[in-house]
């Protein structure tokens, strides 16, 4: 077992590496009563590719089929697993992303049984013909549920203005048609590819003994006897290439004009601490320049050209793709998205940057610290760096490392006024 | 429970003004919730809500919002924010903020919780003026951003669809009225009595006070100083309960939108109150009916009958209020209505396992203990408690909790009237059901 402790936080997280190759972290809060745990598998809306168990087949996979992994996993033999958690108090939530599937579960008291409960749900699948047609039926009421919702449909919409047709702008629940595609003996290979300990890593955080619970899991892992496994195997994840930026335009039941301007980061590849230190780049560039404190943010508030409560901004930094999504309604929406394309063309003449880069990088190194305040927070941060090949507390390395010239260079290779996507909503009726 | 002292040591700082400390180590910051609260009445409504923008949008000292906003971020992230919410029948000026303690810098930053204290002050006391009134552009803005607030509802059609369930409810009961106010009542709104008024309230209404952190000596001595203003000898005395009419059969209201999926809303009404002796009951059948994952509405209505991926129950205590939420096609409408009413039915006919009751009873446990770690939920749940003037604490709650038999969770089911239905969806007919 190895550690870190950091003098700055107060706090010290260890890693164990279990058999089977699942890294196993845990961050320490002693006196603090509510425990955490995540347990991440490295398969999300992106992996549309696998190898087959036994063979060199070649599998192409529907849109969705993570999402619909993570449902199916909740169906054991003896009924929906989620009562157990409530049994033990203990809340239990899933969440699909674009590279990973998550299961968390938090609660105070039988933590541990929580914990090996958590590894029950896991490991131990079952797909039932009649459970997976339920199970299509629920998804695409979640599909149709979104259907009308103003920021799920421009996000995606931004999406493809960058990646036009790829993974990436798909829906991560999928389509209704690609559902169709998909059936149980599907759901188990993928099973088989993906969920493999090696491809998965366990995070835990709260009042608890590091040795003492690394033995719990590795015990209760081996008796669910996960060797000689079938594995398929997983094709490799490439670097995503944007294509020429688009336009798209939908029309929905809101109230006001939306526009969102979408912006391809052209340095991708990165890996470990420099791909935290690019993520964090580009968040303080936004926030200099539209953020709550800035010139731009407080006069087009002050003008009404942006409604407070819509305007924002967003990133989303991995390996493979890096974007910087900004939007909001506006009655005078041509305005505003000259307004935004205006702020970014000044921001690379003058030294915007240089005076605000103090006061956002006290933000964000603030907001840091309380996120380790909380024990849901921690697990999702320790969950974060290391799927970006860095250790739990190299964020704080990320923001003592910054320097003002990786921000002014996210104006020059990402947030490029020339070059954006943009979607357009007008509202219906 | 593992804690063996009580949460907060309370007193009164003055007259209507109660403080509530947690002196604890294990955070970095020191959170502060700071809540003044007025009934909620029509147009006055409107004032109060204005009021909470403007007391975020400057002070004397930091007359702008980029001023302010820059002033926050550069004490290191702290979270500074003001919210107004209803609840029950009172509206309520909710300011907060979280500020980051020193020791956890390696730069010289002087006293971060003195700053924020200061400020905060400055916020209540001196916000950014003109001419004896709030600044005039400020107010003319904040009318037009709160306008749009108020129409962005109609963006998400879930919860607008439980706003207008809401409002149809209510029968010029107070319940009914937005903490957002209504913007036909901003032509008589003037910036000079905004002020004045805003001032009355803060000399007269309570004023509750948490501050939850590494907390020094003399953060007693600190909040005295900081309410040292003139505050009249008599408190206004406000009213505990909401009371509630009593219903003639449900009502149904069927409204079209282009959605992708209807929204199905039904509202009932109950006669128990929070600081109720029946009121734990209560909380447990909710959370039995519909309140999360492992409910019976998800498990029967969604798991079994794939009819929904969305159908939740939702108790607002302080008014007497249940809701259920569904996302249906418009075809499943009925089934789902059904559905719903005869899972309460069950529940009131005592036809649910004792397990079950054991489950949401160790959750709702659980998550009354994991509070501890939640200090803005634990500033809300004492503060619902001083609404209502019957003082429980988290230790009492969970002892009565634990003590609830299942024959009280179906003589609270029993409580239940349905009084409206609300229908959004797509068909221009309006589907009636449940008639």
């Amino acid at each position: 077992m190895r550690g870190q402790w950091s003098e700055r936080l107060r706090e010290g997280w260890y890693r164990q590496v279990l058999a089977g190759g699942m890294p196993f972290y845990l961050l320490r809060k002693p006196g603090f009563f509510q425990k955490s745990a995540l347990l991440a598998v490295d398969f999300g809306s992106l992996d549309r590719q696998m190898i087959l168990p036994g063979g060199e087949e070649q599998v192409a996979l529907p849109a969705g089929i993570a999402h619909f992994l993570e449902h199916q996993m909740f169906h054991k033999p003896e009924g929906n697993i989620a009562e157990q958690f409530a049994n033990l108090g203990a809340e239990i939530e899933a969440d699909t992303t674009f590279t990973h599937t998550t299961y968390s579960c938090s609660g105070v008291h039988h933590f541990e049984e929580s914990l090996k409960l958590l590894m029950e749900l896991v490991f131990r699948p079952h797909f039932a013909p009649d459970e997976v047609a339920r199970e299509r039926e629920i998804i695409a009421r979640e599909i149709q549920l979104s259907g009308d919702h103003l920021e799920w449909n421009s996000y995606f919409a931004a999406l493809d203005t960058l990646y036009a047709g790829q993974p990436l702008a798909t829906d991560i629940a999928g389509t209704l048609e690609s559902l169709e595609q998909i059936d149980g003996d599907l759901l188990a290979r993928c099973y088989q590819t993906f969920y493999q300990p090696a491809n998965m890593a366990l995070f835990v955080c709260g009042d608890l003994d590091p040795g003492a619970l690394g033995e719990l899991v590795e015990t209760h892992l081996s008796r669910l006897s996960l060797d000689g496994r079938m594995a398929g195997r997983r094709f490799g994840r490439q670097v995503l290439a944007p294509t020429d930026p688009e336009r798209r335009r939908m029309v929905l039941p809101v109230v006001l004009p939306h526009r969102c301007l979408a912006f391809a980061d052209r340095k991708v590849g990165l890996w470990g601490t420099p791909l935290l230190r690019r993520e964090l780049a580009l968040e303080l560039t936004l926030d200099i320049l539209f953020g709550p404190a800035s010139r731009f943010y407080c006069r087009r508030y002050e003008e009404g050209l942006i409604e407070a409560g819509s305007f924002g901004f967003e990133t989303n930094v991995e390996s493979w793709f890096s974007f910087c999504l900004i939007s909001g309604e506006a009655r005078e929406p041509e305005r505003l998205v000259e307004a935004i394309l205006e702020e970014l063309r000044q921001a690379r003449r003058n030294a915007s940057i240089a005076a605000d880069f103090e006061r956002s990088w006290r933000k964000s190194y603030g907001h840091l610290l309380q996120g380790f305040d909380q024990v849901e927070e921690s697990v999702q941060l320790m969950h974060s760096a290391v799927s970006c090949g860095a250790e739990p507390f190299d964020f704080l390395t990320a923001h003592e490392l910054l320097t003002e010239a990786e921000v002014s260079d996210c104006l020059e290779t990402c947030l490029d006024p020339e070059r954006y996507g943009l979607v357009l909503i007008e509202p219906s009726g | 429970m593992r804690e063996e002292r009580e949460d907060f040591a309370h007193l009164e700082l003055g007259p209507g003004i109660e403080l509530y400390l947690n002196p604890t180590p294990r955070f970095k910051t020191t959170r502060i919730d700071i809540f003044l609260r007025a009934m909620l009445q029509p147009r006055r409504n409107t004032c109060i809500a204005l009021i909470g923008r403007l007391l975020e949008r400057g002070t004397r000292r930091l007359p702008d919002l980029r001023a302010v906003n820059s002033f926050v971020d550069c004490l290191y992230g702290a979270v500074f924010g003001v919210e107004v919410e209803s609840l029950g029948n009172w509206q309520v000026i909710h300011l907060f903020m979280e500020v980051l303690d020193a020791q956890y810098l390696d730069r010289s930053t002087g006293n971060l919780l003195s700053q924020g204290i200061d400020f905060l002050h400055e916020v209540l006391r001196e916000p950014a003026q003109e001419e004896g009134g709030f600044r005039r552009d400020y107010l003319r803005q904040e009318k037009a951003a709160l306008r749009q607030q108020i129409d962005a509802l109609f963006n998400d059609k879930t919860l607008y669809a439980q706003r207008r369930c809401l409002e149809a409810m209510s029968r010029g009961e107070p319940f009914g009225l937005s903490p957002l106010g209504d913007p036909r009542d901003f032509r008589g709104i003037r910036a000079t009595s905004l002020l004045r008024f805003y001032f009355d309230i803060l000399s007269r209404h309570p004023i509750s006070v948490f501050a939850s952190g590494n907390l020094a000596e003399g953060i007693i001595r600190r909040w005295e100083e900081f309410f040292d203003w003139e505050r009249r000898a008599a408190p206004l005395e406000l009213p505990t309960r909401a009371e509630s009419q009593a219903i003639g059969g449900p009502r149904w209201i069927c409204e079209h939108q282009e959605v992708s999926q209807g929204r199905l809303v039904l509202g009932y009404r109950t006669p128990i109150r929070l600081g109720d002796p029946e009121y734990p009951a209560l909380a447990l059948f909710n959370l039995l009916w519909g309140g999360d994952s492992h409910s019976r509405l998800f498990r029967y209505l969604r798991e079994e009958g794939g009819l929904c991926y969305s159908i939740f129950s939702s108790l607002d205590p302080l008014s007497g209020l249940l809701f259920v939420t569904a996302g249906v096609e418009e075809e499943d409408g009925e089934a789902v209505f059904r559905g719903i009413e005869a899972q309460l039915e069950a529940i009131r006919r005592q036809e649910f396992a004792p397990a079950e009751l054991e489950a949401v009873r160790t959750l709702l446990l659980d998550r009354l203990e994991s509070l501890a770690d939640d200090r803005a939920g634990l500033a809300q749940f004492y503060y619902r408690y001083s609404l209502v003037c019957r003082p429980c604490s988290r230790r009492q709650f969970s002892a009565r909790l634990a003590a609830v038999k299942p024959e009280e969770v179906s003589r609270a089911a029993s409580t239940l009237e349905l009084d409206t239905l609300f229908f959004l969806s797509r068909d221009r007919a309006g589907a009636r059901f449940g008639a």
